[in-house]
């Protein structure tokens, strides 16, 4: 239930390593732009998991339910995570 | 429907049962849960005493905070006022702060927490009663203590969030922020045991039947405010232990000219700092959800969308806590990541936001007085949430940083988040634990009088801190020309404080505090707090099918009171509530629960005695408190972890359950590992700091002990892990007796103990002192965290012997070894990745 939440912290601690690391570098901006593909694959992975199991759920509504937060997470820090990236690309 | 634990789902089919109950299980219920009368009646530990009480102190701590800020307008009201001297001045703004903060919002929410999850979990009460009393005890006798200090000139005054260099020993040389530091120490320690209470109850005490998904919103608000509480605040109880150090023994943790560092406080500190808004939000926007169907009259729009906001709000608030730091220098791409996570936290916000208005759209809401102080406080939190918005942009943020902008900002979203909705709060719920409910009439004139104050007071500061005034300042001059703005912010104060004295006059009036002859359910609630009550919460404990099981099946309140679910009498003789698993509320065993103890309240006393104390410097008597503290705190655990006689007992139905469990699978097990992850945490900053101080200090950075040193104390805490874990072994097996396990686990605790003594010696023999650098502040620092890691360790292994010399050991399994193998094996692998840490990376090649 937590997988996408868990990756968009994981993304956010590591990129703000880079930067307090490389400060505003471009070796900062590639590092950044390498977690963030990292991160989006972790959750496309997170995602599709989610979806299949959602779709074997069968009429348990728990289940269905877990699942269904689950995939809300991972597509929400799908999102989460590019934009958390942004600044990268515009400072 | 699928299993969790193997439980067989159909069997809810048998309830509620048809066959009549027998005579007398209400009448032996009512005598195990009674409270005693008299004085006896502060050792009560049920949850509807100690909840109210906790609620009644928050409160009061509301009103005394609340007088400082009026005194403080009084002073703002005009130029140059004398009312307060600018010392005095500082004492007052940062006791509000630091009670608003501290001693009224997290303990407000806890204290709700307290009085209203059991009930609406339909548990007896929560896990850890005496728990909750000690939380309770020691969070109103060390406030009201730490509250005093204001009286002697002696309160702390360095702002609610106490920046080095301003609160170091030459800037602040009396003791005013050792009462801060130490006087907050109690409160951490109460908010975590809340906390740990909270946790536990929620995932492991729900009625049958209600899994995750069909849980109470308010449950899920407070399960991840605990969760925070957990995250955060070992942060704060790190800083301020630094801080403290560095004024007692002048251990240099902030000092820039000897390689520590001011920016680690801020970092620390705000690392709990921001989190804690969301600490004190969650739980308020969670009662909300709980109400705004009732009053709506219609079911939650968006619940599972709300869910998930909660947990997105309390991973994201986690990375927001530098945008308070935007003005000191941070790298700008640093400063661009903390803002783009500081406008996404306003997402899940909107999406509660969206969700309320969405429901009050679908339904067929009453402009009652629960229903005015929510859309107050919908009005209020938007725009406290904008002008969040606003200051998260660096450059907006560094023309208002410290200005007046920010006191309104924050007093918005607080209100508005918390304030008006502990309100709505008090009239939805008065209904639970009073005779009489509250006056709409007199609830509509509170309400309007707060909202108007509250708009009058805060809506001009805005422009007074665009206008560049400062906030923290005893007084300004006339031709600054804020004079006009600041005399309407301090009338609409005045209205503001009279919506409360009207709100205490109507308390006076009606509220009359019950715990059985309540006036009900005055909203039409359909939750199940609202089930028919005694002390000993729901006469049974029913299995619960729909989010609002009262309105789905209304032939519940009346089932329920005629025994005909779970747990329809005290199947043991005792005092005993359901533990039942985490995701889908399975039951699992039967909890023996204790009953009321002087031992909760002693042990709350002597533990603020030893912080308040310690603070005058009076040592051998703080010392002495906390000795006694540690006793009481002895005393009170000798009593549990007892097996009764009957291995099993009938839950209703024919279902057996056990009446005592070890391993993981148990309540007591799941509290100590929280606990462990609040130590976990410690460590954590403690060597987030240390990386930080070698990272912006290098050159202040000495060579290490010697190698041979390094391998002297892994392999001592390597053997203190084995022995640990061979001892828990050793219980099970034939052919040894219950003493073999507690003296293998007492020469692990032993060998522990000892690789930290090796360790202290290697550091003695580089010269390196606490004193010397900031690395030899930090070192030292970790040291100080393993020793009380051993202490706390060689406590409770000459405990676990006591108890084995009076053969209360049981075999093969016992959870009083459990819990010791846990934490010694928890101390002995921190004390390794400490010990590798320090020797490893050092300065000086």
């Amino acid at each position: 239930m937590l997988g996408g939440l868990i990756v968009w912290t994981a993304h956010f601690l590591v990129i703000w390593a880079g930067a307090s690391l490389f400060l505003t570098t471009p070796p900062a901006r590639w590092f950044t732009a390498l977690a963030t593909l990292a991160a989006l694959g972790a959750v496309a992975l997170l995602a599709r998991a989610g979806w299949r199991a959602h779709a074997a759920a069968g009429p348990d509504r728990f289940n269905r339910w877990q699942h269904q937060v689950s995939l809300l997470s991972a597509l929400a820090a799908a999102i989460a995570i590019v934009w958390q990236a942004l600044p990268a690309l515009l400072i | 429907m699928s299993s969790e634990t193997g439980f067989d789902p159909a069997l809810y089919d048998r309830f509620p049962t048809s066959e009549p109950r027998p005579e007398g299980e209400v009448a032996t219920l009512t005598r195990l849960w009674t409270t005693p009368g008299g004085w006896a009646r502060l050792t009560a530990v049920n949850n509807n005493y100690v909840g109210f009480w906790y609620v009644a102190t928050a409160f009061l701590f509301f009103l005394l905070a609340g007088i400082l800020a009026l005194v403080m307008r009084v002073q703002l009201a005009l130029p140059l006022q004398g009312l307060l001297p600018p010392d005095t001045y500082n004492q007052f703004f940062t006791m509000h702060g630091t009670i608003m903060m501290f001693l009224f919002a997290v303990p407000m929410m806890e204290a709700l927490g307290v009085m209203l999850l059991p009930q609406m979990l339909a548990a007896r009460d929560l896990p850890f009663p005496r728990l909750s009393a000690y939380a309770f005890w020691a969070y109103a006798v060390g406030g009201l203590c730490f509250f005093a200090s204001l009286f002697f000139g002696l309160a702390p005054d360095g702002g609610w969030f106490m920046y080095p260099p301003y609160t170091n020993r030459i800037y602040s040389p009396g003791i005013n922020a050792d009462f801060w530091l130490l006087g907050i120490g109690f409160i951490e320690i109460s908010a975590i045991a809340g906390a740990i209470e909270i946790i536990v109850g929620v995932l492991r005490t729900r009625a049958p039947g209600m899994t995750l998904r069909e849980m109470p919103i308010f449950a899920w608000g407070m399960l991840v405010f605990a969760v925070m509480i957990v995250i955060a605040f070992p942060s704060v109880i790190i800083c301020t232990l630094f801080l403290e150090l560095e004024r007692a023994f002048n251990w240099p943790f902030f000092d820039p000219t000897r390689g520590g560092d001011p920016m680690l406080w801020q970092h620390l500190f705000w690392f709990f700092g921001h989190p804690e808004v969301y600490i004190i939000f969650l739980p308020a926007s969670a009662l909300v959800s709980m109400m705004i169907p009732a009053l709506a009259r219609t079911r939650l729009v968006g619940h599972d969308l709300i869910v998930f906001a909660f947990l997105a709000t309390g991973f994201i608030s986690f990375g927001v806590w530098a945008h308070h730091m935007f003005t000191t220098g941070m790298p700008a791409l640093s400063a661009g990541f903390f803002s783009a996570a500081s406008m996404s936290v306003s997402i899940p916000a909107g999406i509660q936001v969206f969700a309320w208005i969405a429901t009050f759209a679908s339904g067929k809401p009453k402009f009652n007085t629960p229903t005015l102080f929510i859309l107050g406080s919908l009005f209020t939190f938007v725009l406290g949430g904008l002008t969040g918005v606003m200051v998260a942009m660096v450059p907006f943020d560094w023309q208002t940083h410290d200005t007046y902008f920010i006191v309104a900002h924050l007093h918005y979203v607080l209100i508005g988040g918390a304030v008006f909705p502990m309100f709505a709060v008090f009239y939805y719920w008065a209904g639970m634990t009073s005779r009489r409910a509250l006056s709409e009439t007199t609830g509509r004139w509170t309400f309007w009088l707060m909202f108007i104050g509250m708009q009058v007071t805060f809506l001009p500061m805005h422009l007074t801190g665009l206008s560049g005034m400062p906030r923290r300042v005893y007084t300004y001059l006339p031709q600054h020309g804020w004079g006009g703005l600041n005399f309407v912010s301090t009338i609409g104060a005045f209205i503001f404080a009279a919506g409360v004295l009207l709100f205490l006059i109507e308390l006076a009036r009606n509220f009359r505090f019950t715990t059985d002859e309540d006036a009900g359910n005055v909203y039409g609630g359909g939750t199940l707090e609202w089930l028919p009550t005694g002390l000993y919460s729901t006469r049974s404990i029913p299995v619960v099918r729909s989010r609002y099981p009262l309105w789905d099946d209304p032939a519940l309140p009346d089932d329920v009171e005629q025994g005909r679910y779970f747990l329809p009498n005290a199947a043991t003789g005792r005092r005993e509530t359901l533990i039942t698993s985490t995701l889908r509320a399975e039951p699992q065993y039967l909890q023996i629960m204790p009953g009321p103890s002087v031992w909760p309240l002693l042990s709350a006393v002597f533990t603020a005695g030893f912080f308040v104390i310690l603070t005058i410097q009076a040592y051998t008597v703080a010392f002495t408190s906390g000795v006694l503290a540690i006793a009481c705190v002895l005393r009170w655990l000798w009593d549990t972890d007892r097996p009764v006689e009957q291995p099993q007992a009938d839950i209703g139905a024919g279902i057996m359950v056990p009446t005592y469990a070890t391993g993981p699978s148990t309540h007591g097990w799941w509290a100590m590992i929280i606990l462990l992850i609040v130590f976990l945490m410690m460590f954590l900053m403690s060597i987030f700091a240390f990386l930080f101080l070698y990272g912006v200090h290098p050159e202040y950075w000495a060579g290490g002990p010697q190698r041979g040193w390094l391998l002297a104390v892994l392999a001592g805490h390597g053997l203190g892990l084995a022995l640990a874990l061979w001892g828990r072994h050793l219980l099970a097996r034939s052919g040894t007796t219950t003493w073999s396990p507690t003296v293998t686990l007492l020469c692990g605790i032993a060998a522990t103990a000892g690789a930290l003594v090796i360790d202290i010696f290697a550091w003695r023999s580089t010269g390196l002192s606490g004193q010397s650098s900031g690395q030899g502040a930090i070192v030292h620092g970790l040291l100080a965290l393993q020793g009380q890691l051993a202490g706390v360790a060689v406590l409770m292994g000459l405990y676990l012997a006591a108890r084995t010399a009076r053969g209360l050991v049981t075999r093969p399994r016992n959870n009083t070894v459990d819990l010791v193998t846990l934490f010694t094996g928890y101390a002995a692998v921190q004390g390794i990745a400490a010990a590798l840490i320090s020797h490893l990376i050092t300065g000086g090649a």
